[in-house]
């Protein structure tokens, strides 16, 4: 294998701020990949949940009977279960309580229900900026570099006297590196961050809806 | 936590692992000097091209070719006359040679001559012996008397012959050194002539060089002129103006001195030759060293 301009070669032969800027772009690639991967499990996992849990919570009689099952559950309820929770456990403290409003109780769960949503929402949205931040930097970070490359190789240019595309075009080439890098790493990272935030969107829509079905129940039962 | 500890490290390990494949893709089948372009040659001499009125050149060019015919007609016609001077010094060294074979001829015929006097002499003693015996003989009484007489003939005779002789053989010898000299002269006119053809020859031959050499250095002179105006800024002068520089070079064509001989009366123009001069260094310049050596130092008028 000739390795006269081969990948290795490119990268190697780099002056060191090329090389410095092409490192920082493999690990921003990295982190965003284990970001997308992470991303992708955790709204998977959520959106499976939910649908389960919309499953169980309107083919239940009773409300009951489905909340001593989440808690009883050993691992920590997420997404609507957790909404569920708590809107049903301050309803039923607040119900315990004698002489006392309907619609006080009603307000009490669903602050306590919205605080719990947006507990969720904040646990759906963490890492997206990050991945927002390199789609969007990374590219002039890899045009830094390339243009610090290109900068070199026509400072060496200039002592010469009679210029020929063959002596540019190495450094160029070299410079070029880092721009396809940082390319690299943009697109995955905005492409999964456009998707990513419109599931999150999604799934928020989907626990307003449920909040609001869950509080009709609810005021149902208030007012009976 | 646990859990979301866990899948985080499980996705980061997955990642690279990602990158790892990647790369060692892009390394395999990205090779990109698989197939090498054909580099374009450089360019061997970028041409510093100056424009030129064709009809300009045209008129010079037939100039320099009436010029030359010229020449070669005129050597033609020295050749020519060369020649004709070369036969005519044949002719006469022949005429010369005709002469010398006709005077020994004549020598011969002279030799001749004085054998066939000697001869009779010879004979005609021997008659005289004779008849002297004859008289003895006869006049046996007027022998005493005679003899005396004889005696004295005799003598007198034997003085003449010596005498003739002498002179035979000085006559002889005169001829001998007049032939070994005329020789010697022909041979020294003949050398002296040969002499003269070589010099004119080599003289010849010089003047060649020196015609050659002038053309080189109008040659290179014209291209240390083009160089310098190359390097000549002409912004804010006028057209026309004209100064004589002598430069100074060493070998290689660096300048080592260049000054203004006259002064074209425009202070920047001449400041702005100069340094024209100075940033054409290195001129234009032969590497023979004869041919250096004549222009080492070059007086020329700089017209732009």
């Amino acid at each position: 294998m000739t390795t006269d301009h081969s990948i290795i070669d490119l990268v190697l032969n780099a002056s060191l701020l090329v090389q410095l800027v092409m490192l920082i772009l493999v690990a921003a690639s990295i982190v965003s990949w284990t970001m997308i991967i992470n991303k992708r499990v955790i709204l998977k996992r959520a959106k499976n949940d939910s649908e389960h849990f919309e499953d169980e919570f309107w083919s239940a009689e009773d409300l009951s009977p489905l909340y001593t099952k989440i808690s009883a559950r050993h691992h920590q309820p997420s997404g609507m279960e957790k909404i569920f929770e708590a809107g049903f456990k301050e309803f039923a403290r607040l119900n315990k309580q004698e002489n006392i409003d309907a619609d006080a109780v009603l307000d009490g769960s669903q602050r306590s229900m919205r605080i719990a949503m947006n507990r969720e929402m904040d646990h759906l949205e963490t890492n997206l900026s990050f991945l927002a931040t390199v789609g969007s930097t990374s590219p002039y970070v890899g045009l830094f570099g390339t243009v610090w490359g290109i900068m070199n190789s026509f400072q060496a240019l200039g002592t010469v006297q009679q210029a020929t595309i063959a002596m540019v075009a190495p450094g160029i080439s070299e410079a070029l590196v880092a721009t396809a890098m940082g390319l690299f790493a943009a697109i995955p990272a905005v492409i999964a961050y456009n998707r990513y935030s419109y599931d999150v969107e999604r799934l928020i829509n989907r626990y307003d809806n449920f909040m609001e079905e869950f509080s009709s129940i609810l005021h149902r039962h208030a007012h009976s | 936590m646990r859990e979301d500890w866990f899948l985080t490290s499980r996705s980061f390990l997955l990642s690279l692992a990602l990158h790892f494949i990647l790369g060692i893709v892009l390394i395999f089948s990205f090779n990109f000097s698989s197939k090498p372009i054909p580099q374009p040659k450089p360019m061997a001499n970028i041409v510093k091209a100056a424009t030129v009125d064709k009809k300009q050149v045209e008129k010079e060019l037939k100039r320099i070719k009436d010029k030359e015919n010229k020449k070669k007609e005129d050597e033609l016609n020295r050749k020519k006359e060369l020649e004709k001077k070369e036969a005519e010094i044949k002719k006469k060294l022949q005429n010369e040679e005709k002469k010398l074979k006709e005077i020994k001829k004549k020598k011969e015929l002279e030799q001749k001559k004085l054998k066939d006097e000697k001869l009779r002499l010879k004979k005609l003693e021997k008659e005289k012996k004779e008849l002297e015996k004859k008289k003895k003989l006869e006049e046996e009484k007027k022998k005493k008397e005679a003899k005396e007489k004889k005696k004295l003939e005799e003598d007198i005779q034997k003085k003449e012959a010596e005498k003739k002789k002498l002179e035979e053989e000085k006559k002889k010898a005169e001829e001998k050194k007049r032939k070994a000299k005329e020789e010697e002269d022909r041979k020294a006119r003949e050398k002296a002539l040969q002499d003269e053809i070589e010099a004119e020859l080599v003289a010849e031959q010089e003047a060649e060089q020196e015609l050659q050499d002038g053309k080189e250095i109008d040659r290179y002179i014209g291209a240390i002129q083009r160089s310098i105006e190359s390097k000549f800024n002409q912004l804010g002068l006028d057209e026309g103006l004209s100064c004589v520089i002598l430069i100074r070079m060493i070998e290689g064509g660096k300048v080592v001195e260049a000054s203004i001989v006259k002064s074209s009366g425009n202070d920047l123009f001449d400041k702005r030759a100069e340094t024209a001069v100075y940033s054409a260094s290195p001129l234009p310049a032969p590497d023979e060293t004869r041919l250096f050596e004549k222009m080492r130092n070059i007086r020329f008028t700089f017209e732009p």
